[in-house]
């Protein structure tokens, strides 16, 4: 089972609809998005979706502050499970979906990360030491099943064990049951951390770090009365995690002595190998979310990961999600552009627009096509302001291709993000025909522009349409330009009106090599009319710029 | 072992008195252990243990069908109000 299509509406920065299409049979994800542009809220759509119900999650708080308090928001998953689709929906009128069985084993079965969760595996305490405990216990054994509590997990124990603690110790019974509770979560423990070692020695293999091991020690639990500090309560919440480094044991320390990469590896390989716990699904819904874990990484110490997700979790549904194009681009490679079958790219972005973030979603490749629509349906939808930072989307995505493309020089900047879409249009502008540059100009100061800010000005719909217009004329420019076919066309018309009125002049066929792909399609159709060269002269009159 | 044992000895049970519950979710525990032709125990050859052992180890294996529909047992709607889970 493998969800097809998300579905958000409403919720965390996603004002308004915005859909994921993953097709058949539901494909893997990697998403490439800038800081804001709504990443991390789908990470937390997906993750509080399959939680909703057993974490009595309510949806309106996460709804999106600046809907429209009668416009109902939404999350919706589309799962395939072979034979049919079914859509389940979290939201403030519908929470059963999120109860139902195949979503609870999704629960069970899914993972997800992000580099704040990575970190936790480094932090040190006040004793000097990484101490894992809390981390075991309250996330990554917390619905692993204690094999002495059948039905139970450790999650489960562990607020049971607290809700046991006797107020009064002349409850010799009382103690004694809790005693017994505190016994088989001593040995649940130890048998489920041997597992995790285990695991995590065969994930931890693939960063090549063969100088560090990694080991678990734990200390048992132990129900202590009270004394004059503290009240009755359990103490020996302690797992500590032994880092061999060549031939030292650190002793907890090491967050002292090894760098940033090892520290991350050691992190995710954790959180890995503790999902490698569950039982393999099967036809069951399991996904692993990945949120810009590997930022602490290098390049080539992100590479095991790939063989770690391909080898390891080939049964889950993936979403990678970061904010680096490079690594984003190695995803790709790896996996995009070899299997697209079973893996597509989005790319996010985010309007900078002061009073109202708009996330913009497309998938790679296919960018601009796509801002396009989505500017046409929101013209549709009277939604001008939305329009217009699709528009801008799509032009900035645009130029920032074309120029990719054919290596045009633009200004050097150490920072690539401090790069602005002027720097790109002014270095192409001569490249363009004279009537798009002038349309897109306009579009450019009247539209894209201040209605992509947080200034007030009125919203004119022609002026919008135009912009939408002027920006679907560069594109086909653009496109023709890269793909060669204006040369072919212009080609075809010269060689039409050689055999038809006779050579036109140097002057005129400079005139003609400077029309748009649009317009010279037009000219090609037109042809057929002319009867003398005037006719030629008379056209470009009419429909070029002298 | 022997929890696990006494896990799957609940889910044949939870099989035998709510078949229809389990089986709306393709839940099975008495077939899928029947294919498996475990040995009667007075038949076991050897040590017990050590045969017993290696039982477990094939049905708690990460890909067995058993080890998979217990842990999500109480996913199942009765399941869970029986559990107190629901």
């Amino acid at each position: 089972m493998r969800i097809t299509q998300i579905d958000l509406k409403h919720y965390r920065g996603f004002r308004n609809e915005h859909t994921l299409e993953l097709h058949q049979p539901g494909k893997n994800i990697l998403i490439y998005g800038e800081n804001g542009s709504g990443k991390s809220s789908l990470f937390h759509a997906l993750k509080q979706f399959l939680n909703a119900s057993d974490q009595n999650l309510a949806f309106a708080d996460g709804r999106n502050i600046f809907a429209e308090p009668n416009d109902n928001g939404y999350v919706k998953l589309s799962l395939h499970d072979g034979s049919q689709p079914t859509t389940y929906e979290w939201s403030a009128q519908n929470t059963l979906d999120t109860s139902k069985p195949e979503i609870l084993a999704a629960r069970k079965f899914s993972g997800f990360l992000e580099y704040r969760d990575v970190l936790k595996t480094h932090l040190l305490t006040p004793g000097d030491r990484v101490n894992l405990f809390d981390l075991l216990i309250n996330t990554l054994l917390v619905d692993i099943e204690n094999p002495f509590t059948p039905g139970f997990t450790f999650g489960q124990n562990w607020k049971d064990l607290n809700a046991s603690i006797p107020r009064d110790n002349r409850r010799t019974s009382e103690i004694a049951s809790l005693q017994a509770k505190i016994d088989k979560f001593n040995d649940g423990l130890a048998i489920k951390l041997q597992e995790l070692e285990s695991q995590l020695t065969k994930v931890f293999t693939y960063f090549n770090y063969g100088n560090v091991k990694l080991s678990f020690a734990l200390s048992s639990l132990v129900y202590r009365r009270r004394d004059k500090r503290d009240d009755n309560r359990i103490d020996g919440q302690k797992v500590i995690l032994r880092v061999k480094f060549g031939s030292e044991d650190l002793q907890g320390k090491h967050p002292q002595f090894l760098n940033e990469a090892k520290l991350s590896g050691i992190g995710i390989a954790i959180y890995l190998a503790a999902l490698l716990l569950n039982p393999t699904p099967q036809n069951d819904l399991a996904i692993l979310v990945l949120d810009d874990v590997l930022i602490g990484l290098d390049m080539s110490n992100r590479l095991p990961v790939i063989d770690i997700i391909r080898n390891h979790f080939a049964n889950y549904q993936i979403f990678l999600l970061t904010y680096d194009r490079e690594w984003f681009e190695i995803l790709c490679q790896q996996f995009v552009e070899i299997d697209g079958q079973k893996w597509k790219a989005f790319e996010f972005y985010c309007s900078d627009d002061n009073q109202l973030e708009i996330p913009v979603i497309a998938a790679r490749g296919k960018a601009v096509t796509e801002y396009l629509m989505k500017a046409n349906d929101y013209f549709k939808l009277h939604d001008y302001k939305a329009a217009a930072v699709y528009v801008r989307t799509a032009f900035e995505a645009l130029i920032k291709n074309y120029c990719d493309k054919r290596s045009i020089p633009v200004p050097y900047k150490e920072k690539a993000k401090e790069l602005k879409s002027e720097n790109f249009w002014n270095a192409m502008e001569s490249k363009i025909p004279a009537d798009i540059v002038k349309d897109v100009k306009t579009a450019r100061s009247v539209v894209m522009n201040p209605l992509s800010h947080s200034r007030i000005v009125a919203v004119f719909q022609a002026e919008v349409q135009k912009a939408i217009q002027a920006v679907t004329r560069l594109q086909e420019e653009l496109t023709s330009q890269l793909s060669n076919d204006k040369l072919k066309v212009i080609s075809s018309v010269l060689t039409k009106l050689q055999s038809g009125i006779g050579q036109p002049a140097q002057s005129e066929k400079t005139r003609i090599e400077k029309l748009s792909i649009h317009q010279l399609k037009q000219l090609e159709q037109d042809l057929p009319s002319f009867s003398a060269l005037p006719d030629l002269l008379s056209w470009l009159n009419l429909h070029a710029l002298p | 072992m022997l929890e696990y044992f006494e896990q799957i000895i609940d889910g044949l049970v939870y099989e035998l008195y709510l078949p229809e519950d389990l089986n709306a979710y393709d839940f099975a525990f008495a077939n899928i252990l029947q294919n498996e032709n475990l040995p009667a125990l007075d038949d076991i050859q050897g040590n017990e243990l050590e045969a017993l052992r290696a039982i477990f180890q094939h049905l708690y294996a990460q890909d067995n069908p058993i080890r998979r529909n217990l842990f999500l047992l109480d996913t199942i709607p009765v399941i869970r109000m029986i559990e107190g889970k629901a």
